[in-house]
């Protein structure tokens, strides 16, 4: 029988639905793994071990009475430091809000607390989701669990981390320019960036309100599927919530295993890996398996041309920059050096963009979703690699002007259609590399599908870190 | 020798002045470089479009309702 720590947020699910596992005893695992793997990995800001076990007590009582929730009932989920939680703090991993206490939760963290979610940790971030990994700020940023001398890369570290490591079965990221999806490549996981509107941002802490993306990480796609059928649906008090019908993902899942991907019309964007960036062997060698996998399990596969990689930068970083100088000006120009390095950088850039050049990039952003979307056509997906490579050593930099762009992220955050990342394969070294699939707006459901399927084909959920007890 | 050519340090101080900020003197050179990706940036998204892209189809694109 496998460890808890090894077992899928589902796995663990189906154990707590069937009785055959006590929320109190998952909980218990999860803070031992904390306690004796975190010293070396840093992705707990704050650990929630009293609050969090009144929690799982009170789910398995529930449970025990016959009233259980759901899928999410007694399960534990982290959530980056961005998330407002009521009476808890949360810092963005920043000393600007070092003391910051909410009044309220977000309201995607009141939607896990009504399926029964036990809350444990706030996890560690880029500071305010951009900062890049950085030495300098109150707390020291997450490593990643595959090699801790390599970086997770972020924004989202802490949650990719945590899940990697089996420390927590789910978490919640943040994706303005691939911050679920980047770090869950490189530690291995699923990380999913809905459908813009899909999921509120309400009460998460803005980085750039037109790029700005909630979802979850989990150990596989079927794990983040079980966590937007809590997560998604319209928020009134998010001016960006669409009022759509919500999806059946967990349907869209059971839909795959049934009769796997035929149907299905997915789209191979060869130009994004070949030429625009070309990759490294490992990542290519997992997409070609990726797609003998998916044309296997009956889709149907052709290249397809979207505006070349390149073309999306200059508008994603004057929208990115300009939307962030704005959430943080106020603090910046009062006092700079509260901020670390990175963070104090990235966020002032912004400062000399134009409102006519902010205008001309939201311009060009219509014209490339346009484009996007008329090259998806006739087809229920696409592909590429989310990043060019596996991890890189501790603090590299993959955000700033030198050397080629390390993720193919910034498309979707743009055009605001869904894309995953799903681990599809591991280097000569053991590292994880990640495919990426996107789809049209709301269509989130066959994105999942498509991604549990190529798990499930390629055995790559098998596979966990080895990771031994650092108390420092 | 990098090859890279010297950042203009009174000119970036200049504009970080005219936007009432500061920045520690180790700061200011990859800062420069960040800067200068973005006038980059700003130089490629004016080049002319088609009248018909307007920003409010952005705002509008993910709602559906």
């Amino acid at each position: 029988m496998s460890a808890l720590h090894d077992l899928s947020l589902a796995k663990l699910s189906r154990r707590i639905a069937s009785r055959a596992l006590s929320p109190v005893d998952l909980l218990e695992s999860c803070i031992a793994r904390i306690k004796a793997l975190d010293g070396g990995l840093n992705s707990v800001l704050l650990l929630l071990e009293e609050r969090a076990m009144a929690e799982a007590r009170a789910a398995e009582a529930e449970i025990a009475a016959g009233n259980y929730r759901g899928p999410l009932h007694g399960i534990p989920i982290g959530l980056k430091d961005i998330y407002e939680t009521a009476g808890i703090r949360t810092t963005a991993h920043s000393a600007v809000l070092r003391d910051h206490v909410p009044a309220e939760d977000a309201t995607t963290v009141r939607l896990l607390r009504e399926a029964g979610a036990v809350i444990p940790a706030k996890l560690a971030t880029w500071e305010f989701a951009i900062g890049g990994t950085s030495f300098d700020l109150p707390w020291p940023p997450a490593r990643n669990p595959w090699d801790r001398r390599l970086d997770p890369t972020g924004s989202s570290s802490g949650s990719a981390v945590a899940v990697a490591a089996g420390m927590l079965p789910g978490a919640m990221g943040s994706d303005t320019g691939g911050s679920i999806r980047n770090p869950a490549s490189w530690c291995g996981i699923a990380g999913h960036k809905p459908t813009y509107g899909l999921v509120s941002r309400k009460g998460v802490l803005p980085l750039s309100w037109s790029l700005d993306h909630a979802g979850p990480m989990a150990w596989t796609a079927e794990d983040c599927a079980l966590m937007m059928g809590v997560l998604a649906g319209h928020d009134p008090e998010d001016p960006a919530s669409a009022q759509v019908p919500v999806p059946d993902f967990a349907g869209a899942i059971a839909e795959g295993r049934r009769h796997g991907l035929s149907g299905l019309r997915i789209g191979v964007v060869r130009h994004f890996f070949e030429r625009d960036v070309p990759c490294t062997p490992p990542v290519l060698a997992a997409m070609e398996d990726s797609i003998l996998a998916m044309r296997e399990l009956g889709a149907e596969l052709r290249d397809v041309t979207l505006p070349a990689y390149g073309d999306y930068a200059a508008p994603g970083n004057i929208i990115a920059r300009a939307e962030s100088w704005a959430v943080h000006d106020a603090w910046l120009t009062e006092d700079a050096s509260r901020y670390g390095s990175y963070g104090r950088r990235r966020l002032a850039s912004g400062a000399f963009i134009t409102a006519s050049d902010y205008l001309h990039a939201q311009r060009r952003r219509a014209v490339l979703i346009a484009r996007t979307l008329e090259a998806m056509e006739g087809l229920d997906a696409i592909v590429f690699p989310t990043a060019r490579g596996t991890a890189e050593p501790m603090g590299v930099d993959t955000v700033g002007p030198n050397g080629p762009p390390a993720f193919f992220a910034r498309v979707f955050n743009l055009a605001g259609g869904p894309a995953l990342s799903v681990c599809n394969g591991f280097s000569p070294e053991g590292l994880p590399v990640g495919l990426q699939i996107a789809g049209r707006p709301f269509a989130d459901h066959l994105v999942l599908r498509i991604g549990d399927a190529v798990e499930r084909a390629l055995g790559t959920r098998m596979r966990r870190p080895v990771l031994e007890e650092v108390t420092a | 020798m990098s090859g890279k050519p010297p950042i203009d340090r009174t000119a970036i101080e200049q504009r970080l002045r005219s936007r009432g900020l500061r920045m520690p003197d180790e700061d200011l050179e990859p800062f420069a470089e960040l800067v200068a990706m973005l006038d980059a940036a700003a130089e490629a998204v004016r080049a002319p479009l088609p009248v018909a892209a307007e920003p409010a189809n952005v705002l509008m694109l993910p709602r559906t309702s």
